[in-house]
């Protein structure tokens, strides 16, 4: 993409700090409303030509897509889901560092590249609803988000028409349907699984996911092409079936001629005007030359992913910040939450095996079902609050996960395998986790630096007793559906995934009605410099259950509608 | 000679525990400097974990080496995947607090809690003396331990030992000193 060069003396109308879904989406909405905008991305370009690996199979590699030895244990090793031919989308671990207590550890999967975790998200697009925005009224723990759904939802709808949502339309008032494309369907197994949940007085519908079923003049005018089901979404998509700021947002602001694109650009701090005590533009490093610029803005929007806008904003401390900038309540770092996974289940199903091998895993999606626990009064668990759902599937993949677990060896272990591999079945849990001010990031008291001498994060997260609750009952509930399906070999898994797992990380610079205990108002504006938006996952005040980066969006959306306005009246 | 643009200061070297050395690459424009450095002992000096050793860099023109080099713990980064086994005469224990709830436990923590990655600052190195063409005088060294040797095992399991009783929580003298002398054992074997 090209872009005209950035300019030190130039006051750009915005600087969006960050390219991924957030920082894609705010790039789109400002310049088309007139924005001239300097998006900063701390990472490199990337040329989709060469850089989108999804046609290749993992047998071309000599080491079949695994990589070589120690690749990713020696360099990448919290980039826990990079494979070979995705792992140029993730950080080097080696340079960039982060700090946790001894027992307590996080596991942080970033994305320092043009487009960020959008080049390889798993693309399930999920609304909340009021059981999710209002759940502290419902449940009496911590507080309500400030927004509603009714206030939100003009915005979902904005943002599902734009990204290209397949799903159907299921009519749970707590999982809001949307402006769909066709539905993906389920296979064989699925449907199994489908008919069991049901019979248990659960519901299972299919997965909300971003990619093109169907192609609309939104899609077409940027060359996005329908998804031709070839499985390998997490290596780039190279037709733009799958959404992500590359093949989507960013050629659209970049078709406004109002767009300048710096990558390479890390974003040291926040620059503060000492008059006023807003923001003035940002102190950046060169991630290649080392050498250090500052660019000026009139609005700094943040949207470099949860923990490193959070850690951006921690090192932003001046005279009138002392703090870091927007933590004049103390709140900033706060109430870190992840989604957790890990308790499930998983088996096969007998009627399923040996059959023909068909192209199952393509699809890439499988089934959802949507959290039963703790709807209504009916439906309250006695020993935890909110809730969880499950994802999971039954389809043919390309490797056959399956052998691992198969006894013996030679002629008769090749024939299980190929027996079972027609066959399998698996449940994981997607929980909500409890926004708690202990678990929150810091600047590392002891100085802990990255390659380019910015103060690292330190993280302190743990789970609580009604995560491990809601993870045995999750544990016992995917065990049931799997029997009511009729599924055999039933094994479990009972830990909870280590916290950022699941690359749901979110909170930490949280929305709220009270400037004393939150660090944004209900528009992502920072309390304390009103021209400093917080687009990312940072602004949430729960995870809920359910995948962020829909509600992202939407916000992102709304926030740039907002100050777009606010910059008209001055009040900026 | 190097001119002023070439100085620009080293803030942070990866490397990997391999065998009782800490083995990276500095990376110097098209050009990587292999270097070791080699504790040969450890101590407790001002409450922090101390290591003192020698830093050595090969290049074409040769290896060059600085000695009694002091390495001080700052922090770490908590392991993921499967910790380090007990050695002989240790216990899972001495990791943490052991999971006794009938609840599910979250991996990688707990008694298999342990340190994926340390992270040291270095004394002050002469950039020239070493062939390296940047500011050293303040460098922090990362080191991930993965070990795939027996040595780096053990000192891996306990490194994590002594970070907890030096840093966690709950300090314990007997352990911090038991631990340091496991690791002073290893290090001049």
């Amino acid at each position: 993409m090209q872009t005209r060069q950035a300019s030190g003396r130039k006051i750009y109308d915005a600087i969006i700090i960050g390219s991924g879904a957030s920082g894609g989406m705010a790039a789109k909405e400002l310049t088309e409303r007139g924005f001239e905008v300097l998006l900063l991305e701390a990472g490199p370009p990337i040329d989709p030509k060469r850089e989108f690996t999804m046609n290749k199979f993992g047998y071309e590699s000599m080491y079949r897509g695994f990589g070589p030895t120690g690749w990713k244990q020696n360099e990448q090793w919290q980039q826990d889901t990079a494979g070979e031919f995705s792992r140029h989308f993730y950080i080097k671990d080696t340079e960039h560092p982060f700090t946790t207590d001894p027992g307590k550890p996080f596991l942080w999967v970033r994305a320092r590249i043009l487009g960020g975790k959008t080049l390889h998200w798993g693309r399930l697009s999920w609304r909340l609803s009021d059981l999710d925005f209002k759940a502290a009224s419902q449940d009496g723990f911590d507080v309500d988000w400030p927004i509603s759904y009714k206030e939100i939802e003009p915005y979902y709808d904005k943002a599902e028409e734009w990204v290209g949502v397949a799903g159907n339309k299921d009519g749970l008032w707590w999982q809001p349907d949307g402006k769909f494309l066709p539905p993906i369907p389920l296979t064989c197994g699925e449907q199994k699984l489908k008919t069991a949940t049901e019979k248990l007085g659960w519901k299972l519908i299919q997965p909300r996911l971003a990619m093109l079923t169907a192609v609309k003049p939104q899609h077409r005018k940027y060359g996005r092409a329908q998804c031709h089901y070839c499985g390998s979404c997490g290596n780039g998509c190279s037709v733009g079936a799958m959404f992500n700021s590359i093949s989507s947002t960013l050629p659209a602001a970049n078709e406004t001629k109002r767009l300048t694109l710096r990558t390479n650009s890390i974003v040291r701090h926040i620059t503060i005007d000492t008059n006023t005590g807003k923001a003035k533009g940002v102190a950046v490093v060169d991630r290649l030359t080392h050498q250090e610029l500052e660019f000026s803005g009139k609005v700094i929007i943040v949207a470099g992913s949860t923990l490193e806008s959070t850690r951006l904003l921690l090192n932003s401390k001046s005279r009138q910040h002392p703090n870091g900038l927007g933590n004049s309540s103390g709140v900033l770092g706060h109430y870190l939450v992840d989604h957790f996974g890990g308790t499930g289940a998983s088996g096969v199903m007998p009627m399923l095996a040996g059959r023909e091998p068909v192209n199952e895993d393509g699809k890439s999606s499988g089934i959802f079902v949507p959290r039963f626990r703790n709807l209504d009064a009916k439906t309250k668990h006695p020993k935890f609050l909110r809730g969880y759902g499950f994802e999971g599937g039954s389809a043919i993949g390309a490797f056959p996960g399956i052998a691992k677990r198969l006894p013996g060896f030679g002629s008769e272990f090749k024939k299980q395998t190929r027996r079972w591999y027609t066959a399998p079945v698996g449940l994981t849990t997607r929980a909500a986790m409890l926004s708690r001010f202990e678990n929150f990031v810091e600047i590392d008291p002891d100085g802990v630096v990255d390659a380019w001498g910015i103060p690292v994060l330190k993280i302190h997260i743990q789970h609580s007793d009604n995560e491990r609750e809601m993870g045995k009952d999750a544990a016992a509930s995917a065990a049931e559906i799997l029997k009511q399906a009729g599924a055999e070999q039933i094994s479990f898994s009972e830990n909870l995934t280590v916290p950022g797992r699941i690359i749901h990380e979110l909170g930490t610079a949280r929305m709220g009605d009270d400037p004393k205990k939150s660090v944004l108002n209900k528009f992502n504006q920072v309390w304390d410099a009103k021209n400093v938006f917080v687009t990312d996952g940072a602004a949430f005040v729960g995870s809920a259950n359910q995948n962020p980066t829909l509600t992202i969006l939407a916000l992102t959306i709304r926030a740039c509608e907002y100050l777009t306005e606010e910059m008209k009246r001055n009040n900026l | 000679m190097f001119t002023q643009a070439q100085k620009r200061k080293l803030h942070s070297v990866h490397s990997l525990l391999i065998g009782r050395e800490f083995s990276g690459e500095i990376e110097a424009g098209r050009t990587k400097l292999k270097f070791v450095y080699s504790p040969s002992v450890a101590t407790l000096a001002n409450g922090r974990i101390e290591l003192t050793g020698s830093f050595s860099v090969k290049s074409a023109a040769g290896v060059k080496k600085a000695a009694h080099v002091k390495a001080t713990l700052l922090s770490t980064q908590g392991g993921i995947q499967s910790a380090p086994p007990p050695p002989a005469g240790a216990t899972d224990s001495m990791l943490g607090a052991v999971h006794s709830s009938v609840l599910p436990a979250t991996d990688a923590t707990g008694s298999r809690g342990y340190a994926g990655v340390i992270y040291f600052k270095l004394s002050a190195l002469n950039g020239a003396k070493l062939g390296v063409p940047f500011d050293l005088s303040a460098v922090q060294l990362n080191v991930r331990l993965n070990p795939i040797d027996e040595t780096a095992r053990t000192l891996q399991f306990w490194f994590s030992v002594a970070v907890n009783a030096v840093h966690g929580k709950e300090p314990n003298r007997n352990l911090a000193s038991q631990s340091l002398d496991e690791i002073n054992k290893l290090l001049s074997a």
